[in-house]
């Protein structure tokens, strides 16, 4: 998705996670991204960090949050004006209502692949999206009703359905009762405030609906 | 009755805490054993101290009744420490229940914490009466702006960063130098609208939330461009700094009066009420009878606060007490002392207050080591460097001696027979004994103090020195003032500038070894380099 809004220009994907890239005169950009928890309209800090456009000033370049389940969020940012200081430029609310979707389901299992499907079929009749499926089976890749061509297209959203080896500590909840709370080392940082749990003893069904936030 | 060990770390400011019975044994920060200030070792535990406590107290932690860690919990190192065996106690109930239960306050009394973040807020508030806390509000960091990230960042930038983007001044160590700088500035509209739009207060919310992201992006912008390119514009930036900080938090403490007028007594901790001239300015509100900060108010307090959490939970610390003084830390007997000695060349004599009381009124530097060491930041005493008042040209040679940044306002230390005399008000003279809070100086006092007073504002940092608390301390000052009418003295802490107060005799004789000082009162003798 790419957008400008006057000298800034602005690229956002879903496609593995959050990412933002702005491109504009301003050395420095923050890049905020916050959560509406259900019936809240309040929104709550997930994670902010600047990038710059310039190198050699310490920080990335671009803005890029893992986050591959779905949750309620709102992308700000922010730069330095000096006649009134921080200054918002732009925002965008996650919403893929009538939009098209990816789904990659990264398993060789078929019978877990159909588990994921039905609820990919649910999560599209919740979000009224269009959706495109990548799989290791060709009979689910075509289960669902419309064709597109894709060649091109640039999905609003992928999700990659999978789950890290058992062996993997990329990501872990050291105390599960910080529902939401993700550790990196010694400092914490707020991956949504509902999910995701730890995936390592989670049934495939309980997986897929702990991404795509399904009850 | 029950044992019971408090620690934190894993983040800044570890240390570790023991109370017996109720009482108060021993604290100690980590940055005093590892000599590493903590601002400049993040992520550091209290392994060091934990070890320091356990062998001065003689009880094993794993021996003892409850240990107690304080959110956010490093839970290997717990494990380690309590063998699986622990108790958790939440950031702010820590820094609440240690503000309120050494406060001695009676009545109505409101206890606030406020701080850069803990087990996920930034700010609880609790109303307390006859021993009995309920909370009221806890603000949670992910919807909340927070004072103490707007300094810390600012902090952090405003000298700019250095090969490895590490600011050049630090969170959590170097926000005094900023308030220190703060009074020779002036209002700027334009600054104070900057920092106004990382942070605002409304209705008893601080807001938007994520003040510390949005105050780094505004002081790189601001340092990029130049507004931190000379001493003058760091000093407009930081009284912008200091007075929009006390416009929103005293908005917000009138806002809470309206609500609950019946409460006047207020009770502080957490890293934000380590700016005395905030704690200043809302000591002179017209509502408020009386304010007691935590003298640990940092997260070097949050080890006791959980050790007295869990002693008001088991029905040993019933109501709020007040502490004589905070020598909590490790006390050294005369005969380690002198075994210390041996290895330096120096005379040694035995103590003689009035000798002494003459070298300060000629000028002489004194070193000052009694007791245990401080707890918190202040020296208090225990480990104090010691000047007359009257010469302002002292600063001068203290700042070389001590390797100190010049702006660092040095602070006096009065007797408590003379605290009215000298000082604009008479409320809260309890947390005056631990240096929490600035006074306005009284105009004929001015003149005769200088060393000890903020230039451009009249204010001074004093800590009221009681007989019966702090008997030697007071006796220094008696002594002085016999000779000079004035009783009041210059104290600084014993170190030098980015190093941890000191802790042990052989620290102390460095010092004078290397002439940092012109004589050491260590206990019962004086020594000299021959």
């Amino acid at each position: 998705m790419f957008t400008q809004i006057n000298n800034e220009k602005i690229r956002l994907n879903f496609h593995s996670g959050i990412t933002v890239h702005v491109d504009g005169p301003q050395p420095y950009y923050l890049v905020e991204v916050n959560e509406f928890k259900k019936n809240s309209d309040t929104p709550v800090l997930i994670e902010s960090y600047h990038i710059t456009t310039k190198p050699g000033l310490g920080y990335s370049s671009y803005f890029n949050l893992p986050i591959e389940f779905y949750f309620d969020f709102e992308i700000n940012i922010y730069c330095f004006n000096e006649s009134i200081g921080l200054q918002k430029i732009f925002s965008h609310r996650y919403n893929d209502n009538g939009k098209l979707l990816k789904f990659v389901l990264d398993t060789s299992n078929l019978e877990e692949a159909q588990i994921w499907i039905n609820q990919i079929k649910k999560y599209q009749s919740i979000h009224n999206c269009k959706i495109v499926l990548e799989s290791m089976f060709d009979e689910l890749n075509n289960s669902f009703n419309e064709k597109y061509i894709t060649k091109g297209i640039d999905f609003y959203k992928v999700y990659r359905i999978g789950r890290y080896p058992k062996s993997s500590s990329d990501w872990r909840t050291i105390d599960p009762r910080k529902e939401g709370v993700m550790w990196f080392g010694y400092w914490k940082t707020f991956w949504s405030y509902q999910h995701p749990r730890c995936w390592t003893d989670l049934s495939s069904k309980e997986i897929i609906n702990d991404i795509l936030c399904i009850e | 009755m029950s044992s019971i060990y408090g620690f934190f770390g894993g983040s800044h400011n570890p240390a570790t805490s023991l109370v017996i019975d109720g009482e108060i044994v021993c604290c100690v920060e980590e940055e005093r054993i590892t000599r590493i200030k903590s601002g400049d070792n993040f992520d550091a535990l209290a392994e060091l101290s934990s070890k320091v406590v356990e062998n001065y107290s003689n009880l094993k932690i794993i021996d003892s009744d409850y240990k107690v860690f304080v959110e956010p919990v490093t839970d290997n190192f717990a494990n380690r420490l309590s063998n699986f065996n622990y108790d958790r106690v939440s950031h702010h109930d820590a820094h609440c229940y240690g503000a309120y239960f050494t406060s001695g306050m009676e009545g109505k009394t409101i206890t606030i914490s406020y701080d850069g973040g803990g087990d996920n807020s930034v700010m609880k508030v609790y109303t307390c009466e006859d021993g009995k806390m309920n909370l009221l509000y806890k603000y949670n960091m992910c919807e909340t702006g927070s004072l103490s990230h707007l300094w810390a960042f600012s902090t952090n930038g405003i000298m700019g960063y250095d090969k490895y983007f590490e600011g050049n001044w630090k969170m959590c160590k170097d926000e005094g130098k900023l308030m220190g700088m703060a009074p020779n500035g002036h209002y700027d509209e334009k600054i104070y609208k900057f920092l106004n739009s990382c942070i605002d207060y409304k209705d008893l919310k601080f807001f938007p939330s994520n003040t510390a992201g949005k105050t780094q992006i505004v002081i790189d912008s601001m340092y990029q461009k130049g507004y931190f390119n000379t001493k003058t514009k760091k000093e407009i930036f930081s009284y912008n700094l200091q007075k929009i900080t006390e416009d929103l938090f005293l908005s917000f403490l009138n806002d809470l009066h309206q609500r609950l007028p019946e409460y006047k007594k207020l009770c502080f901790a957490g890293g934000l009420f380590a700016n005395v001239k905030l704690n200043q300015k809302i000591n002179e509100l017209d509502w408020v009878d009386e304010i007691y900060i935590y003298p640990a108010m940092g997260d070097e307090g949050l080890s006791l606060g959980a050790c007295i959490y869990k002693a008001v939970q088991l029905g040993e610390w019933k109501k709020p007490k007040k502490l004589k003084n905070l020598y909590f830390g490790l006390k050294y007997s005369d005969s380690e002392i002198l075994k210390i000695s041996e290895d330096f060349n120096f005379n040694v004599e035995i103590y003689d207050s009035k000798l002494i009381a003459n070298d300060l009124n000629e000028g002489k530097i004194i070193g000052w080591f009694q007791d245990g060491f401080e707890y918190g930041p202040r020296a208090l005493g225990a480990r104090s460097i010691l000047v007359r008042p009257t010469d302002i040209g002292t600063h001068e040679v203290l700042n070389s001696r001590l390797k100190r940044y010049e702006l660092m306002p040095f602070a006096p230390i009065v007797m408590e027979e003379f605290f009215e005399d000298i000082f604009v008000g008479n409320k809260s003279k309890y947390s005056a004994e631990f240096m929490t809070l600035c006074y306005s100086t009284k105009e004929e006092w001015i003149d005769k103090i200088p060393a000890v007073i903020q230039k451009s504002d009249k204010t001074a940092r004093p800590q009221l020195v009681k007989k019966d608390n702090c008997p030697k301390f007071w006796d220094i000052l008696n002594e002085y003032h016999k000779l000079s009418k004035i009783p009041v003295l210059l104290n600084t802490s014993f170190n030098s500038h980015n190093q941890p107060i000191i802790d042990n005799p052989e620290d102390a004789f460095i010092s004078l070894e290397n002439s940092i000082i012109d004589k050491l009162v260590i206990e019962n003798y004086v020594y000299t380099n021959k």
